[in-house]
């Protein structure tokens, strides 16, 4: 009879727990919630009066106080209380984000070019009808996206796999837009993620090529690609050293077709993520100090 | 006197009720009553299998959560990470062995033509009635009266198509590249029959180019496109269908227009003694063909997809030449038109598509053969076997498909042979293709992972 008793019991407490959890974490949401008003009464001083008097006890948290510009007086509104099936969810991405040993489409390097369809042939291999020739290009594009591990291999990465690959037909140049994703192991160092309360990956974009004034050569050949992979590392280990935790997790490499016998320049652009308060006025920081090391890196 | 023991006592009584229970139990047994419900064991099944699902979702949730070293030094040992490097084979085919060099009649790469086909799902388990009319299941015959009447009535050694049935031969004839057809004789009698659906599977599979070239891009696509999740390789559907006609109209040589709205039919014709069938001309979605007694009859065919392009809502509502898809006219016995009747929006519009569209095709029909397309039709939403004229006196010697030769509208790939012979040779049409658009080697699709000492 105890034997049935604490099956009983555990299995009601399997049934408890999300009920729990989530009425803990409603919980949270009130304080937050509670948190968020508080900021306003801040903001609003006319108002604070008729607005304390809805703060209760222990669970009100002391507010910033508002200081500087008005831009800099805008109180941090913290981020709301995920739930924890969110949170459970969330570890799992954190933890491929920041595994030496797994790949993830989170750390992507992608490539768009456009190829004629002759470049997809392999040396003195005959043109199929026209009608196989898209299919041609979508089933040997994951070769050609593998031509782009070495230069990986070579900067950031110490193992590259083939993601995804995609191929439409652009009928007024006559050639074939490929896409080409791939994922990494990272080869360098990605820091330690510092838990902590509120704390999630925040990112940051840019345009690696822009503000070059055109000093860059236009092309897309391989030195140029290996240039932008370096600087890419370069900038996320200067993002590591202040912020603890660097990820490249995007970097678009991109060119179109050239216009008759002029190369058009290749554009990069990359999302850097790092591990830290997740509100807006520490991601628009985030932002600023990643395009600010962009210019550095020039 | 015997000291008060408070606990035997319990114990004692607790027996007593257990053997009194039991003593029940076994009458009611002896008595073929059954206590328990097994629909009250099955959901009381039910209910624990719920319960431990909770447990196990909950675990299926934490573990994507937990780190790889971690799952392995767990005590369920779970192989398979799809992020891993020691990935599965890119493309798994069923054990497709080709059969032998016979069964694959053509392979003719170029002739491409016709788009695919529009999709509309062979009947499998068909039913009485359906939204567009009477579905005239073998063994009942499709004929002018609308009477039941059952196949044993007009043939007398039925034999209903299986999965082994192999055609002795089929000779390719080409489409008509034009949108009509020869007209009939002065003293020929058209007759018309229109099935959407065929409901008996023929043994041959017939696929254009281009929709191999789709299938092997499908392949391709989940592959490259889905991070190599999916291996399954797709086939072009290629089915084709088989429908008997009896003919038994002895008053004319009859001029048969055998037509198909959805799906890909081989007719097998046969002829009661004095009927003779002039000429067939035969229209559907993708390929037709024909079985005939005499060489005497003309064969023609037209392919929809050649003059009119798939179909959309309101696309066939215009009167136009070449608009040859074959629409059925609308009856009041359809449930489509009662629904409707009862203020149904969605089968009025459908009502209103038909007819629309029947009108077109009318326009078309009566100018070929100089007669209404409801003129002497058989029509139905699907049938096994259709009867021209009426029941034979004699009944007529049944020719099954099997060992029967046919005439095939050209395509570019046609396989004859059993299901499995078919699906084996099929496959192994569409993986050469995919080997060659790889660029030989089908583990490309999904390169291995590259590694910085494989570079250095």
């Amino acid at each position: 009879m105890n034997g049935w008793r604490i099956a009983i019991f555990l299995v009601g407490l399997l049934f408890a727990t999300p009920f729990i959890l989530l009425n803990y974490w409603g919980f949270q949401v009130s304080v937050w919630s509670h948190q968020v008003g508080q900021s306003a009464v801040a903001n609003a001083p006319q108002n604070s009066a008729g607005i304390a008097t809805l703060s209760f006890g222990d669970t009100a948290v002391a507010v910033q106080p508002a200081s500087g510009d008005a831009k800099a007086s805008a109180v941090d509104v913290p981020p709301m209380p995920r739930s924890p099936i969110a949170w459970l969810q969330d570890r799992g991405e954190l933890r491929r984000m920041f595994s030496y040993t797994e790949f993830s489409a989170a750390r992507m390097v992608t490539v768009d070019v456009q190829v004629p369809f002759q470049a997809v042939l392999k040396a003195g291999e005959r043109a199929p009808d026209p009608l196989f020739r898209p299919l041609y290009v979508e089933a040997r594009a994951p070769s050609i996206a593998q031509s782009y591990c070495a230069e990986l291999l070579a900067t950031l990465a110490s193992a590259c796999r083939v993601h995804q690959t995609s191929s439409t037909y652009r009928s007024r140049d006559d050639v074939y837009a490929v896409n080409l994703g791939l994922s990494y192991l990272p080869a360098y160092e990605l820091g330690e993620p510092a838990f902590s309360a509120g704390a999630d990956m925040i990112t940051a974009q840019v345009d690696l090529t822009e503000g070059d004034g055109g000093s860059r050569a236009p092309g897309f050949d391989a030195d140029q690609r290996r240039d932008h992979m370096g600087r890419a590392k370069e900038i996320c280990g200067q993002i590591r050293a202040a912020y603890g935790s660097c990820v490249i997790s995007r970097l678009s490499l991109s060119a179109d077709a050239p216009r008759g016998d002029r190369a058009t320049p290749m554009r990069v652009r990359a999302s850097f993520k790092t591990y830290a308060l997740e509100t807006e006025e520490e991601t628009r920081k985030f932002q600023e100090f990643v395009s600010g090391l962009v210019v550095q890196n020039l | 006197m015997r000291p008060h023991d408070g606990k035997a006592d319990f114990q004692d009584r607790i027996r007593r009720i257990e053997e009194k229970a039991q003593a029940r139990r076994a009458e009611a047994e002896e008595a073929g009553y059954v206590p328990r419900s097994s629909t009250g064991a099955a959901r009381r099944r039910g209910i624990w299998l719920a319960i431990l699902s909770v447990p196990v979702l909950g675990g299926l949730l934490t573990f994507g959560a937990v780190s790889a070293p971690e799952k392995f030094d767990l005590s369920f040992n779970i192989a398979a990470d799809a992020d891993t490097e020691d990935l599965p084979e890119v493309v798994k085919p069923a054990s497709a062995t080709p059969s032998g060099p016979g069964s694959a009649l053509s392979a003719l790469l170029g002739g491409v033509g016709a788009v695919p086909l529009s999709g509309h799902p062979a009947q499998a388990s068909p039913k009485r009635e359906s939204q567009t009319g009477r579905v005239w299941a073998s063994p009942t015959v499709l004929n002018d009266s609308r009477a039941a009447v059952a196949i044993s009535e007009i043939v007398e050694d039925y034999v209903a198509p299986g999965p082994a049935d192999m055609l002795a031969e089929a000779r390719l004839f080409d489409k008509s590249p034009v949108c009509w057809f020869k007209s009939p004789e002065p003293g020929q009698k058209v007759v018309s029959v229109n099935l959407e659906q065929a409901l008996h599977p023929a043994p041959v599979t017939a696929f254009n180019t281009v929709e191999m070239v789709e299938a092997v891009t499908r392949t391709v696509e989940r592959v490259t496109r889905k991070n190599g999740q999916e291996t399954e390789l797709h086939l072009a559907a290629g089915d084709v269908r088989v429908v008997d006609v009896f003919v038994t109209d002895s008053s004319a040589p009859i001029y048969l227009v055998l037509q198909s709205l959805a799906a890909n039919i081989i007719w097998n014709i046969h002829t009661a003694g004095d009927a003779t069938v002039a000429h067939a001309a035969l229209v559907g979605p993708g390929v037709s063909g024909i079985i005939v007694d005499s060489d005497q009859t003309k064969v023609e065919a037209m392919v929809i997809s050649d003059f009119v392009g798939s179909h959309r809502f309101g696309a066939d509502d215009t009167i136009r030449d070449c608009m040859i898809r074959p629409w059925r006219k609308p009856r009041p016995e359809w449930q489509a038109w009662q629904k409707a009747e009862r203020g149904n929006q969605l089968m009025t519009n459908q009502i209103e598509s038909y007819a629309k569209g029947y009108a077109a095709y009318d326009a078309w029909f009566t100018r070929v053969f100089g007669t209404s397309a409801a003129a002497g039709t058989l029509s139905a939403q699907g049938a096994s076997h259709v009867l021209v004229g009426p029941i034979p006196d004699t009944k007529l010697s049944y020719r099954p498909i099997s060992g029967a030769e046919a005439q095939i509208v050209r395509t570019d790939h046609v396989i004859l042979g059993d299901a499995d012979t078919r699906r084996a040779e099929a496959q192994a049409q569409h993986l050469e293709l995919l080997t060659r658009a790889a660029g030989g080697d089908i583990a490309m699709l999904r390169p291995a992972v590259q590694n910085r000492g494989d570079t250095q």
